[in-house]
């Protein structure tokens, strides 16, 4: 593996380049080999305890990568009242780690005080849009911070909607002023399963509103003997979502490019290989789209 | 059309609920029925608080085996959801509600082995934080002794059971030998502690076990010597406390005015 050069990246900004998500499981080989990715992403709860070995390892990686604190349990969507515990926890974390970047989902998870840690998708309801815009900038306001908005993987969605989900999300963006972080495998998925044109979703989006671009892989379950697309963040990315990767590119430009990667980790090198592929398409696109 | 709120409610209680049908008719059907869709979510549901409990308890699962463990921890969802956006807390009843389940059976000894596992997980995610030294004790004049009262090492815990669950969680370690242990062989009384980034375990008698539980309680230390005084005439408060002291189990001592 290839050692990486801090001296190259500086880690109070976040280079258009591939990064790696980071698993407490590779900590120790992080340290050990410095790979060389742009950056790294965390999720923020991993982190919302006061002590712990992930702190002392985030503490001697995070001197060296820019960083990106990605959350999983704000549930933004809700209708409950956001969490201020929840908020305090992800504000200590942000003060603590100093992230370049910090993303939530377009979701919700909870109801009635149940949750189900889940990125569950919403209606895309004028009354839905309206909600998310206040509470981001409730969130935005608690925490100091501008916030990237990612979309989820869906597997079903609801009779009620009046919008389509990029014109939402391009909405949403318009309201707040806030950045997309655009995950295109969830994309990809998406569209298999509700069968629409991945690249009308691309287009629906305003050039500059895209900060943040997410690659993972899936897997494929049978339901009532049809397919469906589940984002389990367990392979590779396929090829069609590579393909999908340069059309946002030349659409978006480039921008900081994440290799997930949160079921069944292979060795570091797997990702530090993805991220290259990652950096090498971009490149490639970004050149052609010029 | 339900507003975004009693939508949310119905699709949560769908789920946790096993009734589809009050959320149904809001969904698209498509290929796939609407249930099979939910079917994707209320799997997601279970199998995420399914692993976040067996990564908490990792033995009593072992102990159980895993298709034991999965319908008791599915019996634990049903009556204990998780309650935020962060799934760590969740273990926090386990061992309450395995004592309520399991109390008077052969399994009487796992409710103690899962607050062991608990007690671990505290203690590895406390903060960290200064410890009180038996120098800052020897500072306190001898007349006010019975009036300190002490205030507990976030990094520490204090466990006991009737039952040798420190040799049954050590042995039953990923890299431990199998090892069969008599399950009447004796209690254990355990203080649990974080020193760097290591968790350790000390063995206390049961006297000093009262005794530090009465101090984590915040019993005034005269009080705390008198009862253990009267269940041990050998009662030693000079090495029970310095014990406790060396094993880091005080943040600090207080002597209110």
């Amino acid at each position: 593996m290839q050692k990486h050069a801090p001296s190259v990246t500086d880690p109070r900004s976040m280079p258009a380049s591939a990064g790696i998500g980071l698993r407490a499981e590779h900590h120790a080989a992080v340290l050990a080999t410095s790979p060389a990715v742009g950056w790294l992403e965390v999720h923020s709860e991993n982190y919302f305890a006061p002590a712990g070995t992930a702190h002392s390892a985030l503490d001697a990686i995070r001197a060296d990568y820019p960083l990106s604190l990605h959350g999983v349990g704000l549930s933004l969507g809700a209708t409950d009242p956001l969490d201020r515990e929840h908020l305090a926890h992800l504000k200590l974390a942000i003060r603590r780690y100093e992230p370049v970047l910090v993303s939530e989902h377009l979701c919700w998870g909870m109801a009635g005080g149940r949750h189900t840690n889940d990125l569950l998708p919403l209606p895309y309801t004028r009354e839905a849009l309206r909600h998310l815009v206040s509470r981001i900038a409730c969130a935005q306001e608690a925490l100091g911070r501008r916030l990237l908005i990612e979309n989820v993987s869906s597997y079903l969605t609801f009779r009620d909607s009046q919008m389509t989900e990029w014109d939402f999300l391009a909405a949403l963006a318009r309201e707040t002023g806030g950045g997309i972080l655009l995950d295109i495998n969830n994309i990809y998925v998406g569209a298999r399963n509700h069968g629409f044109d991945a690249l009308d979703y691309l287009a629906a989006l305003p050039r500059n509103a895209v900060e943040e671009i997410h690659l993972a892989g899936h897997s494929t379950r049978m339901l009532d003997g049809h397919q469906l697309l589940v984002d389990t963040h367990n392979a590779r990315v396929c090829d069609d979502v590579w393909a999908l990767y340069a059309a946002a590119v030349a659409r978006f430009g480039r921008v900081p490019t994440l290799i997930e990667w949160d079921i069944d980790l292979p060795a570091l090198e797997v990702l530090v290989d993805e991220a290259h592929h990652a950096d090498r398409i971009a490149g490639e696109s970004h050149a052609l789209a010029a | 059309m339900l507003s975004l709120r009693e939508l949310q409610l119905r699709f949560v209680a769908a789920l946790y609920e096993n009734n589809d049908a009050i959320v149904s008719d809001h969904l698209d059907d498509g290929i796939l029925s609407a249930s099979a869709r939910l079917g994707v979510y209320r799997n997601n549901l279970r199998e995420g608080f399914i692993k976040t409990l067996a990564l908490e308890f990792p033995v009593v699962e072992r102990l159980v085996g895993a298709d034991f463990f999965r319908r008791t921890a599915l019996d634990f969802q049903s009556q204990h959801p998780s309650r935020c956006g962060d799934l760590t807390p969740v273990g926090t009843p386990f061992a309450e509600f395995l004592r309520a389940r399991f109390a008077a059976g052969e399994y009487a000894w796992l409710p103690d082995i899962a607050a062991l596992e608990w007690a671990l997980q505290c203690v590895a995610i406390a903060p960290d934080c200064e410890l009180a030294t038996t120098a800052a004790l020897a500072q306190v004049p001898a007349h006010r002794y019975p009036d300190l009262y002490f205030e507990s090492s976030p990094a520490t815990r204090l466990v006991e059971s009737r039952y040798p669950i420190l040799r049954i969680w050590q042995s039953n370690q990923p890299d431990a030998a199998p090892e069969s242990i008599d399950l009447d062989s004796g209690g254990e009384y355990l203080l649990v502690r974080r020193r760097a980034n290591e968790l350790e375990f000390v063995k206390l008698t049961p006297t000093d076990f009262t005794f530090a539980r009465m101090l984590a309680r915040r019993t005034p230390l005269g009080l705390a010597t008198d009862a253990s005084l009267a269940a041990d005439p050998q009662f030693d408060l000079g090495r029970a406390l310095r014990s406790l002291m060396l094993a880091g189990a005080f943040a600090r001592i207080v002597l209110d005015d």
